[in-house]
């Protein structure tokens, strides 16, 4: 913490910078939605989103957004889900359900980028 | 206290930094098991927090090594997955002394922290008279006896007598010891802590005969150990004192 700096400025300024980085969070969903169609290479983007999310449903938590916390641990618990049902197998309907929680978390990440 | 902290996204890891820094913390971020595996053995750290999901070595295995390597019982408070039982009741049972699940809140972190340092101390805060045989530390006077006998330190050799032994047992690094028992802003060197402990060693006259043993620990810093029942001319005894 830099001196002379009051506490609630800095987590204030931190969830600033946290709020900043919804953009590239955004993007980076998008990408991984889209992976999910590559049937050859599901397993890895699935422990790849699996990964994003859990991190997303702590930060996001941490920072006080409840329900893209509540999404993200959503979409990670589908992802450990989707491999003790389905192991590397493409199974089309679980991952559409994965893509439709993907598409809310983005919603709910676009509308802090334009309310705040 | 000196924190250490075990978190790997760092939206996290600066939020969770400021908080403890915001309640009087000092704290040390890692982003792998095995970088705070490793700073754990060069650095004192008066409470570690480790995230279950880590890169490379987990927080569990930290935490096995730590119980398995250190030799005392640094509180440890673990963080875990949102409802995860079974992390809990396994880093419970490997040693970890409380656990908070995520996402984490500011008030409940400070409160854990607080109460797994509060329960890990010695019982003797609150006293005023500390027995270790056969030293008496007087906090109301601020006096020290070696065996009924006064001796006669300063104010500062006190705090460092009381720093020890209330510290036992533990590799204390001279930073730590420096920005304790000197205070944060110590416009010191490590040089200080040394000078000190060699007079202290010599005033309290610690040593084997009189049950306790101030080590030095190379380029690192020292700890004070009780010493079992020990024969005269044991050759370790002697060279442990060459500072």
């Amino acid at each position: 913490m830099t001196q002379g700096n009051h506490p609630d400025d800095v987590t204030f300024q931190l969830k600033l910078d946290y709020i900043q980085s919804f953009v590239e969070k955004i993007d980076a969903l998008q990408v991984l939605k889209n992976q999910l169609l590559d049937s050859d290479h599901i397993d890895e983007c699935l422990n790849i989103l699996q990964n994003s999310t859990h991190k997303l449903a702590g930060s996001s938590g941490a920072y006080g957004f409840e329900q893209i916390s509540s999404i993200a641990s959503d979409i990670e618990y589908l992802c450990i889900q989707y491999h003790s049902d389905h192991g590397q197998d493409y199974h089309q309907q679980s991952i559409e359900l994965i893509q439709r929680y993907i598409d809310k978390l983005i919603m709910l990440f676009q509308r802090h980028v334009t309310v705040d | 206290m000196y924190i250490a902290l075990l978190e790997d996204d760092p939206d996290q890891s600066v939020l969770i930094q400021s908080w403890l820094e915001e309640g009087g913390h000092k704290c040390s971020v890692f982003s792998s098991g095995v970088e705070i595996a490793r700073a754990i053995h060069n650095k004192s750290y008066d409470v570690l927090i480790l995230d279950w999901l880590v890169p490379d070595m987990n927080g569990l295995e930290v935490l096995d090594r730590v119980r398995e390597n250190l030799d005392w019982r640094i509180p440890i408070l673990f963080i875990t997955q949102r409802d995860s039982e079974g992390h809990i009741v396994e880093a419970l049972q490997h040693g970890a002394d409380d656990y908070m699940s995520k996402p984490v809140k500011k008030a409940e972190m400070l409160a854990r922290v607080s109460a797994v340092s509060r329960r890990t101390q010695s019982n003797n805060e609150n006293e005023e008279i500390l027995e270790f045989s056969p030293y008496t530390l007087n906090l109301a006077s601020r006096t020290l006896q070696l065996a009924g006998e006064t001796i006669g330190i300063t104010h500062k050799e006190f705090e460092l007598s009381l720093f020890f032994f209330k510290h036992h047992g533990r590799v204390l690094s001279r930073g730590y010891i420096l920005e304790t028992v000197w205070g944060k802003s110590a416009d010191l060197n490590t040089r200080t802590v040394d000078t000190h402990i060699s007079r202290l060693r010599r005033k309290l006259s610690l040593a084997p005969d009189n049950g306790w043993r101030l080590s030095s620990i190379y380029q690192h810093g020292y700890r004070l150990e009780q010493c079992e029942e020990t024969s005269p001319d044991s050759s370790e005894n002697l060279s442990s004192n060459d500072n």
